[in-house]
């Protein structure tokens, strides 16, 4: 029991089916309280379907989902129970442009997700909350009166992070979450990520199709192809001594000086002969 | 790709092997603005390259820095409004002269491809009829012959079924099957230049592998010259002979790939090197760049652009606006490279560790 207790969250034999596609086929991976796990595969590997069953948006054909410690299978059917799980788990996209409501300021939209968790704070606490909040991303008070459109690409997905933990979450899912910023941007973000996992002893479970990110980020790893698990173990493991062809190969796929001349050497490994 | 010629030597010295004439595109003090709201904004400032017959040439930036602008305005695809200043040559022609005929065989000259090759093709024609349409119309070939040119090129970029391809729709390929269709389509004219706007940003990073090795292959095999368009230094330098990096619509810094990323001579250079993580360890912390990357509305005009994200800046600085001039083999846009600029940065990360 003590065991389970120190897990943030647990999947095991998840699958998931749509028609006669199997898109994940008996996934179990586990992190523990204040861990980080990369999740890591190409388009089509199944890793946004285990994310959206992990916060309910899809359901699994079969196997089962724990959050701290509580089935979260099925569908939550009781409002209370929903914000329960929205507690344990909260999620960061790719793409804050699209994921922030454009009518809605910044400060609105964090005041709004402190109110549904923390009922018992005054307007003056919960105000207190989302200068908090914005603090912790490195935002700014002025941001608070804000628009999406009116902020820089990593001022939103700063805004989006900033989201994500009003709910204060145990487990927070990052799906591609620095993948659209800028370089110089990107490292801004993934250093915050880093300093807020340390700061708060959150949860990460990183989605990822770059491996340097994976690498900045996390602590274990699992490689997915089509649908299945490959590949586990700790980040380093992984990407330093890949055991699976399939992870030896996106790794070999990573630009480096020598880059050209090794890609040639690799066998294809597209699809063929289908139109995948 | 063991026994492939090294690119263009460094900097700016042409390439010597192919020197025939001019490089085969010369842009000379490029300037680009665009009206809104009744004022001009500027979003090229001054950009001047050049791209040698065969040669792959990096333009490298974050969002907004002007690298697509560039390779549009080489395209003649410019936004309707824009006004240009400056010149873009062509294989000693003036690119924005040519009309007509001469407009038509510079179409032909030139194949652009895009990042998402998605949102580029038509989703409701067959590839066949994407594929063979600019050799029906414009070479009047017939559509057997175009065809089996298409089947051909498809099979040069690796896909072996051609004949079935040509029948499918875009939809029933995966991203990295299109963009292979994208570049065989590209190549259909013989194009001598290739305007590739970050190809492969879309894709997986094993279909990225593939991707850049095909268009390798083909570049040495055709001798086609590629303007490379990416965020990611190590990606041009796997590439590209020479990288040019761009910074709120101009060029801060010209100069061989493994130069600019192994020894910039920019401090943003520097910077974008510094702050992509590695896959081969786990850094402390990322040196990132503070602030945000400027758009070239928004940089002035009488001080150094990158300067308030700098940390070398200097009171200099902001009192001029700083030339791209030659240091070592390469060009810089920067008052204090050279000297001890990059050095005194390294010592002081030493200090503070």
């Amino acid at each position: 029991m003590k065991l389970t207790d120190d897990l943030a969250l647990e999947v095991s034999g998840l699958r998931k089916t749509y028609g006669s596609v199997v898109a994940v086929d008996d996934v179990s991976f586990a992190i523990r309280r204040g861990g980080s796990l990369g999740l890591v595969g190409e388009s089509g590997s199944g890793k946004t379907t285990i994310a959206k069953i992990i916060l309910g948006l899809e359901s699994a054909a079969a196997g089962q989902v724990r959050a701290c410690g509580r089935d979260r299978t099925a569908a939550a059917r009781t409002l209370g129970e929903r914000r329960r799980r929205a507690r344990e788990v909260q999620i960061v996209f790719q793409d804050p442009h699209s994921s922030l409501d454009p009518r809605q300021t910044i400060g609105s939209m964090l005041e709004a997700v402190v109110r549904l968790h923390h009922r018992d704070l005054i307007a003056g606490e919960r105000r207190q909350r989302v200068m908090d909040l914005l603090d912790m991303v490195g935002l700014h008070e002025r941001h608070t009166a804000a628009l999406p459109r009116e902020m820089s690409g990593g001022q939103r997905q700063r805004a989006a992070i900033a989201r994500a933990l009003a709910a204060e979450p145990e487990v927070i899912v990052l799906d591609e979450s620095v993948a659209a910023l800028d370089v110089s941007i990107q490292a801004q973000v993934l250093n915050l990520l880093a300093d807020l996992r340390e700061r708060l002893s959150v949860t990460y479970l990183l989605i990822s199709h770059d491996l340097a990110v994976v690498r900045q980020l996390t602590d274990t790893a699992v490689v997915m192809c089509q649908g299945q698990l490959v590949e586990s173990g700790t980040t380093a493991q992984v990407l330093d001594d890949p055991q699976h062809i399939y992870t030896q190969r996106l790794r070999a796929s990573v630009p480096g000086p020598t880059w050209v001349r090794r890609v040639s050497a690799t066998p294809s490994i597209l699809d063929e002969g289908g139109a995948s | 790709m063991t026994g492939s010629q090294p690119g263009t030597p460094f900097g700016v010295a042409r390439p010597t092997s192919s020197a025939s004439g001019p490089p085969l595109v010369e842009v000379d003090s490029l300037s680009v603005s665009i009206q809104v709201d009744g004022s001009a904004r500027s979003i090229l400032r001054n950009v001047s390259l050049t791209i040698g017959r065969g040669e792959a040439l990096a333009l490298v930036g974050e969002s907004g820095s002007g690298k697509s602008m560039t390779a549009k305005a080489i395209d003649r695809l410019l936004p309707a409004g824009a006004r240009q200043t400056g010149s873009i040559s062509f294989d000693g022609q003036d690119v924005a002269k040519m009309t007509g005929a001469a407009l038509r065989s510079y179409r032909a000259d030139v194949a652009m491809i895009f990042q998402d090759p998605r949102v580029a093709i038509n989703p409701v024609r067959s590839i066949g009829d994407f594929m063979t349409e600019v050799l029906r119309t414009n070479t009047r070939v017939r559509s057997r012959v175009a065809a089996d040119r298409a089947v051909k090129m498809l099979a040069r970029v690796g896909i072996a079924d051609g004949q079935r391809r040509l029948e499918q729709y875009p939809h029933e390929l995966s991203g990295g099957l299109l963009q292979r269709v994208m570049i065989a389509s590209s190549l259909l004219t013989e194009p001598r230049l290739l305007l590739a706007d970050e190809p492969t940003t879309a894709l997986d990073v094993s279909t990225q592998a593939e991707v850049i090795e095909i268009l390798n292959d083909l570049r040495r095999e055709l001798g086609l010259a590629v303007l490379f368009i990416t965020h990611d230094l190590e990606l041009a330098r796997t590439f590209c002979d020479r990288t040019a990096v761009m910074y709120a619509g101009e060029i801060v810094e010209v100069g061989d790939s493994s130069a600019v990323q192994e020894a910039p001579l920019h401090p943003y250079s520097a910077g974008l090197a510094a702050a992509r993580p590695r896959v081969d360890r786990r850094l402390a912390r990322l040196e990132a760049i503070p602030g945000r990357p400027l758009s070239a509305v928004e940089a002035p005009d009488d001080a150094c652009s990158f300067a308030p994200r700098c940390v070398h800046r200097v009171n200099e600085c902001d009192e001029g606006h700083p030339e791209l001039r030659p240091l070592g083999l390469g060009m810089v846009r920067c008052i204090r490279a050279g000297g001890t600029a990059l050095t005194e940065k390294d010592v002081n990360h030493e200090a503070h560790r």
